[in-house]
């Protein structure tokens, strides 16, 4: 049977090689039959060549990494290559395809001549529909690499999304139609994250020059997610233990933790960049808001107000479990109250 | 009588025309010889020592603010509000002020002795052996017809007639509650009886014929303190709030004792009427759609002491509200609850008396009940060490019944508004 042998790069790209004239040997080094650009490959890292019964099959060259099977184990020997064989050296994956193999028919194209193309429905390059996941294989790893990498998966977020917002609304909602209400705020958040997804698509175009709608929204979605987690945690926090002066500086680092993995998550969608690129332009994006936000707090230090802000969170809890303080430890914290508003008149009275 | 007579004839007219007194409740007819001739004797007699004060900014000369003031000494001591002259002690050296005689003559005046607790204020003038009001404190009977002189909004020296209708009840700072109409520009002018004797001094309105003097009794001292006023120190916001912080002392120390009235609100009990100046009162909600209900009860006095045209201070307000629901469950009755005690209940204040708010808060548990409480205080720039305070608890525990309650105090040392807040906290329980 003739095979073939599918390799899919650390970015995803695939290529084929005919596996007619055996043995071949795979690697990273360039007097290789099939060169693999993956730096977890040795320089030669496999070969492939006939058995005794005359099957192909793969032996691992006393390698680093060795060759390492569907089941996530390194391959001890030499591994028939069949039809459907999924093996995986370094952070490449190797796929054996017979020639014969059942394909679904061409798309029909409806595209008018002058149009500009666009990506098929779907919006993902068709993957073989009994193909499993490409990549190291663990449940979470695998769940997770399901829910950014499929169209389903990623709509699946942003379901969850929409669905914990809609929970988390109706929970804290008190006006009478709660129904109607809730409905409106999770299509205003819809709409939104539908909006920002759409920008990213439309600024981020990778070299495929698609969109990636449902991978931005997915990032979005997820952002979203974290963010509504943490403000529900904040909630909490914020009643129990409301003197606690570095909750403002944890709301700041996990703002800025968010919006730097938002922008790498964004860029990786449509794999823009390296890895590093991505994460550091994360960080020039969360640098650049700490300094106008900086600025702008240094600006408006002096504004004066008439308007008291205070922690004003309530949550029910059993008696034992919130730290109460006494009255006569009230009165005591009365005073650093009144040293501050003390600066803040002789403060005002030297800048005279 | 120096000024021209048509134009006081015409300017009694105006008066007795678009005029006031007893003519809401009894038709006045014009000809009745009687009161008409009582008026106008009232007026030929006493109406000189009334004079007109203006305020004027000293670069551009512009009038802020306009007043009237009487002499009460053959020394050219002018008596009017703290009010009308605030200006001069609030920004020293930008503004100065005037005074027009009944001739029309304009001569300078300064400030001599102040009393902004009461807003009183006595100016010393040049003119020296008129004639002059003699001040002395005195009994006076419900329903005298009394007479009030001034410049009202900028008009001629008029006189409008009015009633005695005794001390106001809910006020801190005594005022005397005259029936008739008095206007802008009639502050710090006197209100004698038909005898010339002075009863009170002009100083607000509240439209439809209820009008506030200052009683006599405050202004004696007063005078006396400013014919003496060689010997003591000039008056400055420093004095200002010297005073301030006696007369906060006299009425705060006592204030949420032990002998305070207390009110069964819903399930707590919470204090209500602190003294008898205060005016309590309150509402509930009961909407039959809204799947909650709340109830409000609210205790302040109705005055305050005049800082400046923004800022007043010398306030005290207690407020309850009560939030009880029969269908919300916890985590939407908390999320009402939140909303309810981040409202704010806060007294305003201007960037050029007073500091941003300060503000600290704690879950507390008093003997009584679990709490929240937030208090915020803030400072005074330029009286001393007087601030405001402003204290906000909501108190937990239950699932389907809260109240948030507020006190208010404006003008107050901090030992006070400590005390204030400790017997608040402790005053509410259960009932």
């Amino acid at each position: 049977m003739a095979l073939i042998l599918e390799i899919r790069d650390i970015r995803g790209h695939p290529t084929w090689h005919p596996l007619g004239r055996l043995p071949l040997t795979l690697g990273r080094a360039l007097s290789n039959d099939i060169i693999v650009d993956d730096p977890y490959v040795d320089a030669v890292h496999a070969r492939i060549l006939l058995d005794d019964a005359g099957a192909a099959v793969i032996m691992d060259g006393g390698t680093v990494n060795g060759i390492v099977t569907e089941r996530g184990v390194r391959a001890s020997g030499a591994v028939r290559l069949d039809a459907g064989t999924e093996l995986r050296i370094g952070r490449t994956v190797l796929r054996v395809r017979a020639l014969d193999e059942a394909l679904p028919p061409a798309l029909v194209e409806t595209r008018q001549p002058g149009e500009a193309a666009t990506p098929p429905a779907g919006g993902e390059l068709p993957v073989h529909p009994e193909t499993p996941l490409a990549g190291p294989i663990r449940p979470l790893r695998r769940w997770a690499a399901w829910t950014m990498r499929t169209t389903a998966g990623r709509l699946a977020v942003t379901g969850a999304m929409l669905a914990a917002l809609a929970v988390n609304s109706w929970w804290g909602n008190t006006e009478e139609s709660s129904g109607m209400s809730v409905f409106t705020t999770v299509l205003g958040v819809a709409f939104l994250v539908l909006l920002w997804a759409s920008v990213w698509g439309a600024a981020a175009r990778g070299a495929d020059r698609r969109f990636h709608l449902a991978g931005h929204l997915a990032v979005a979605s997820l952002a979203m997610l974290a963010l509504l987690a943490y403000t529900i945690a904040n909630e909490w926090l914020t009643f129990l233990f409301p003197d606690l002066g570095i909750l403002p500086i944890i709301d700041s680092a996990v703002m800025l933790g968010v919006v730097t993995w938002i922008v790498a998550a964004h860029l990786a969608v449509p794999n823009l960049l390296t890895r590093r690129k991505r994460w550091r332009a994360g960080f020039i994006v969360s640098g650049v808001l700490v300094a106008l936000i900086g600025v702008g707090t240094l600006l408006d230090s002096d504004e004066f107000s008439d308007v008291p802000v205070f922690e004003q969170q309530l949550k029910h809890l059993p008696s034992s479990v919130v730290p109460y303080k006494t009255t006569a430890q009230f009165l005591g914290m009365m005073r650093e109250v009144k040293e501050r508003a003390d600066e803040a008149a002789t403060a005002s009275q030297s800048d005279r | 009588m120096g000024c021209a007579p048509r134009t006081v004839r015409r300017a009694l007219a105006l008066v007795l025309t678009i005029g006031p007194g007893a003519s809401a409740q009894v038709p006045r007819d014009l000809s009745e010889p009687q009161s008409d001739a009582t008026t106008s004797a009232v007026f030929r007699r006493f109406a000189r020592p009334v004079v007109k004060v203006q305020v004027a900014e000293t670069s551009s000369g512009a009038r802020a603010n306009i007043g009237s003031g009487f002499l009460v000494s053959p020394a050219g001591h002018v008596v009017t509000n703290y009010h009308v002259i605030a200006s001069l002690i609030n920004t020293p050296g930008r503004y100065r002020a005037e005074l027009i005689d009944h001739a029309g003559a304009t001569h300078a005046v300064r400030v001599l002795a102040i009393d902004a607790v009461h807003d009183l204020a006595v100016l010393g003038s040049e003119l020296r052996g008129r004639p002059h009001f003699v001040v002395a404190a005195g009994p006076i009977e419900q329903g005298t017809r009394l007479f009030s002189l001034g410049h009202p909004r900028d008009l001629a020296l008029s006189i409008v007639e009015g009633t005695y209708n005794g001390l106001h009840p809910h006020t801190r700072y005594p005022r005397i509650h005259l029936t008739a109409s008095l206007n802008p520009g009639m502050s710090g002018g006197p209100t004698i009886d038909r005898h010339g004797r002075v009863i009170g001094v002009n100083v607000s309105t509240a439209g439809e014929q209820v009008s506030f003097l200052v009683p006599v009794g405050h202004l004696v001292p007063l005078i006396a303190r400013a014919t003496r006023a060689e010997e003591s120190e000039a008056p400055s916001l420093a004095q200002v709030g010297r005073q301030l912080r006696e007369h906060q002392d006299e009425y705060l120390r006592d204030m949420f004792d032990t002998s305070t009235t207390m009110l069964e609100f819903g399930p707590f009990r919470v204090i209500t009427q602190p003294a008898p100046y205060f005016r309590c009162w309150g509402d509930a909600d009961r909407e039959p759609d809204l799947p909650y209900e709340t109830s409000w009860h609210r205790c302040a006095t109705e005055d305050g002491i005049f800082l400046d045209a923004d800022q007043s201070t010398g306030t005290l307000t207690v407020r309850h509200q009560l939030v009880v629901t029969k269908s919300l469950n916890q985590s939407r009755f908390f999320a009402l609850y939140t909303t309810l005690f981040g409202t704010d209940n806060s007294p305003p204040g201007t960037k050029e008396y007073v500091t941003s708010w300060e503000c600290a808060t704690r879950n507390v548990r008093t003997t009584a009940l679990p709490m929240r409480a937030v208090l915020c205080l803030r400072r005074y720039r330029k009286l001393g060490e007087l601030y405001d305070g402003f204290l906000q608890v909501a108190t937990l525990g239950k699932h389907d019944t809260g109240l948030v309650s507020t006190l208010n105090v404006t003008g107050a040392t901090f030992d006070n508004v400590s005390r204030l807040t400790d017997r608040f906290l402790r005053s509410i329980t259960w009932r």
